[in-house]
This record gives structure tokens, sequence and C-alpha cells, in this order.
């Protein structure tokens, strides 16, 4: 059933065994696999069906001078969240990502790759890629590095709100309240036990929901921002005795590295070719991994701002015919043939954080300021892996790289933008001195409240994070049912 | 006579002056020997920015 909870109240709000607050890929991913086991469930959803405003102005919130950031616009708030415009790729971790290894002092995964894998078909399936054997597609076997391979990762269609709303409609065991924010988190008497939900809605309508087990499923940033701002019983938050929430924040780092020529004999067709480096290189020059697409002019030019304005210039030259200079500008706009961008790893690190700020939302909930900072071992890596690439690049005789001056440069700061994938601030770590939650999501220092989605994450690696958060949502639905 | 002769002299004062800057090193940019080579890598280099590899240095244009 869906309610809306704008205009309806619900009377018995403590029927659930479970109550979930967050209709994204996690939140509904979860609800409809606890629901299959014949358990009842609540989703609170902050949003609505559709867009609005007012809904995606609760993800303001403020960014520090370190690093250029935009908090409410990388994410969607409303039913199916971000997969409502997200291009879908898709790749599982690799077994390199829960090797054993301590970065800036932090440990890594507490769970393994098998255990990681077990899931994977479920995700696979919920994502309808199960026709999908491996996630790399090699091409182009003149390449013969032992330091990067070529990759293509798969790419779902799936948008969580169009797919699935009927069937939580008509799914008896699923109360889907729209328009339903989570503002407060109650604790029994022992701080320990999640005595019930707080829910309101944008009529200034609160109501309590009350079952034996909880679940935030709400992002990255929100799934740390609130378990800080509930602070009525434990002054630091929810979870925070070690101030660990927040910390730890993590993107996958784009970076322009350069611009490229290609050899065409050894290019081919392609207008532009991706590779993911490999566990190798990452050992040997102290780098993350990381995922690189060498794009061609001609393949960029469909891609961003620019798009419109070389469109501009290609109608003139062609329609007009007024310039040859026009078509030039349009064909040549980069030193060499294309441009480099990356998805990279960023290692954690607690001094990339999320802090409360005085600023409050339309619920009186404290907005929050983000500080996304790189260790000396993200710049290290940065540097140690493009140098590694374009290397690689010219041996190979793929061509060669210009790297950008912040590259060669170590005094120059590196220039980054994200991908709108937040990860880490809720990390998982078997002890509550380096994590949020431990191997079962469940938040340390309490006793049936967990965390599903990549705030989780104890390292990013360099996929996209939805196939590995829908992997960790299904152990968590198991782990869930087997002792409830 | 005297034209050639002038002409000579003039050409040949004009050579001295210009080979005297050259070796003095104040038109050096017009010499094409000088081409700034850094090591970047195990086996590459870093030429105005642009990484070539160790294979690349055998070629003459970068020799």
């Amino acid at each position: 059933m869906i309610i809306d909870f704008n205009n309806d109240s619900h009377k018995n709000t403590n029927e659930y065994d479970y109550c979930i607050s967050g209709a994204g890929a996690a939140g509904i991913a979860l609800a409809l696999r606890l629901a299959e086991s014949g358990k009842r469930v609540a989703l609170f959803e902050g949003g609505d069906r559709e867009y609005s405003q007012v809904s995606q102005d609760i993800y303001k919130g403020k960014v520090t001078e370190q690093n250029p950031y935009w908090l409410d616009l990388y994410r969607l708030r409303f039913l199916g969240g971000t997969t409502n415009h997200w291009a879908g790729r898709c790749r599982p971790f690799v077994e390199y990502d829960f090797e054993e290894k301590q970065i800036n002092d932090l440990p890594g995964w507490p769970i393994s790759f098998e255990e990681m894998n077990r899931f994977l078909p479920q995700a696979k399936s919920i994502l309808e890629l199960e026709e999908i054997d491996t996630f790399k597609i090699v091409e182009n076997t003149h390449i013969e590095s032992e330091y990067f391979e070529p990759d293509v990762s798969a790419s779902s269609s799936i948008r969580f709100r169009d797919r699935f709303s009927e069937e939580l409609e008509r799914h008896s065991n699923v109360d889907l309240y729209l328009n339903a924010n989570l503002v407060d988190i109650q604790l029994e008497e022992d701080l320990s036990t999640i005595k019930h939900f707080v829910i309101q809605n944008y009529n200034q309508k609160k109501q309590s929901f009350t079952a034996p087990h909880y679940i935030i499923a709400m992002g990255a940033i929100e799934n740390a921002r609130i378990l800080l701002n509930c602070d009525s019983q434990i002054s630091s938050g929810i979870g925070n005795q070690t101030n660990m929430v927040g910390k730890c924040f993590m993107e996958h780092l784009n970076i322009r590295l350069g611009e490229f020529v290609s050899n065409k004999a050894s290019w081919g067709e392609s207008q532009s070719m991706q590779f993911m480096t490999t566990p190798k290189l990452a050992k040997e020059m102290n780098t993350g991994l990381s995922n690189i697409t060498f794009g061609t002019v001609r393949q960029i030019k469909a891609y961003g701002r620019t798009a419109e304005i070389k469109a501009l210039f290609n109608k003139l030259s062609c329609q007009l015919g007024v310039s040859e200079h026009l078509q030039f500008l349009y064909e040549h706009d980069c030193i060499g043939e294309g441009v480099i961008s990356t998805l990279c790893e960023q290692f954690p690190f607690k001094d990339s954080k999320l802090a409360l700020i005085d600023e409050k939302d339309s619920f009186g909930l404290r907005r929050v300021e983000l500080d996304w900072h790189l260790s000396q071992n993200d710049i290290d890596s940065i540097r140690n892996m493009s140098i590694a690439i374009a290397e690689e690049f010219a041996e190979n005789n793929l061509g060669r790289v210009k790297l950008s001056s912040f590259i060669t440069d170590s005094s120059q700061k590196i220039e980054i933008s994200g991908h709108a994938h937040q990860m880490g601030t809720t990390r998982m770590s078997a002890s509550e001195e380096f994590g949020v939650v431990d191997v079962n999501c469940k938040v340390h220092q309490t006793n049936n409240l967990y965390i599903a989605g990549s705030s989780v994450f104890s390292t990013g690696g360099a996929v996209n994070p939805t196939m590995p958060l829908l992997q960790l949502t299904y152990r968590l639905a198991e782990h869930l049912t087997s002792i409830s | 006579m005297n034209y050639h002769r002038r002409k000579v002299l003039k050409v040949g004062l004009v050579s001295l002056i210009g080979i005297s800057l050259l070796n003095t090193k104040t038109f050096s940019f017009f010499k094409k020997d000088d081409i700034a080579l850094k090591t970047i890598g195990k086996n590459s280099y870093l030429v105005d920015g642009w990484v070539i590899s160790k294979n690349d240095l055998n070629k003459r244009e970068f020799s």
C-alpha cells in the first residue's frame, strides 16, 4: 500500500516488524525482500512520487573551500531516490578491494570478497542484469599491459520508482509512506535500543512508529546527518561515541589527467577506451584502483554543457557554410584528440568529513558542512597512477599523453570533482574505534538500528556504488530475517 | 669593386655579430637542441608535459 503521509494519519503505528527510512535503491530492495519473508514493513520516503523543491531543499548544506561540491544537486529526494537520474552503470567490487590493508591508519573491509559475492546474483536480478556473466569485456586484444585492462561496465536502465511503484502499491506486507520524513530517533532508557522513529510530514504533523528493528537508508550524507542530529539523549548523537559518524566521506575522484593523441593503428575506429587499473599497479605504485576513460573529441562533444554550443557551431557551419573556421573550432577544441577522465578510488580519511552547522532545515534539523579532503596518500596515488598510465600508453603505442600541469608539478593543487558517489560516512568496521556499523550493518552501541547504502562502505574502490550497495542490502536482509 | 667590397664587409660584420650573440646565448631560442627532458617514470620521460617512452628516445625526432 502507498500512503500519502501529508493527507492520511496512520492509527496503528506499532504493527510493523521493520521501519525503514529512505525509499531509494537500498530502501526499496530491502523492503521488498523483507516483505517476501512474510514480515510487515513500514517504508518512509521523505519526498513524494515526483520531484519537489521543498523536499530537495532538505539536502542543502555548506561546503568548505577545500574542494567544490554541490550537496543539493547530486542526489534526488523523492521516491526511487537518485535512480531517477542515474546513468545505470554497474560493476561489483573486485577481490583486491577486500584484501587486508591499512590506509591512513584505518582498516579496510571486515568482510570477505566471497561473502560479498554471495549476494551478487540477487543484486544482478533486481537490476535486470542476470545475463551479464562477466564485467570485463575485453575487446581490445592488442593491449598487453599488466597495469590496466580494457573494461566496459554493464548498464541497468532500472528506475526504482517506475519499476517498483506498482509492486509496492499492491504488496500487503509493505506500507510505503510518502512525504514522511524521519526527524528523530528515540532511544529506550538503556540508550542502546531504539524505541521509535519520529516521522513528520510537510504540514508539521508528527507520528511515532515502533518496530523491533529499524533501518536508515537515506544516502551517505543524510544517514550521518540524522545520527548526529539525534542528540537529545546522547549529546554526541546516536552511534557516535567514538566520533566516527560523518568521518571518512569518500567520492570517486574525477580528474582531468590530461589530453592525448592516439595511434590510429592501435585505436581502430573506437571513439573511446575505458580501462580499469589492475591490483598489480596498485601494489607496485601505492595507488588506489581507478577506472579511466580516454574519450576522443568526437565522443566528448555528445556530453556536457559544451554540447549545445558545439551543436550550434556545427549547425552554422553545415547549414550556412559561413566559415571553415567554425568547423575547425568544432573539431579541434582540445589539445590532441581527446581528454582523459577518471573514476579514481579515494582512500578513507578521517579529515574528509561532515559536521553539523547552526543553520537548520524546515524540520528544525541542523544542516551539515562537508569538508571534502584528500589525504597525502590520495595525492601520491593520483600522481603515480597518472604517470604509470601515460607511460604504459606510450609503451603500448596507443598514443601519447600530455599530463595536466597539476599532475607533473607537485606544488600545484590537484583539481578534482565528484561523480555524485557519496560513500563512507558510517563506515563498516569490526571495531567501533574505526567505524559506525559492524559486519552486519548494525550501528555499534545500539541493539536494533541498521544502516543500508553506500555510507557503510569501508573503502570505495573504483566501481559505481549501486551494485555493491545492493549486495550489502541483500546481505542485511538475510541477517535481519535470520534473527527475527 | 668598392660596392662589392662594402657588401662583403657588411655581410661579414653582420654574420660576426650574429654568431657572437648566439654564442652568448642571447638568441639561444633559435637553437633546436635544448629540449628539456625529465625522467618521470621507470621508463618514461616528460617533454613539455608529454610523456614519452624509452623507445621514443631512439627515434630521430626525440634524439
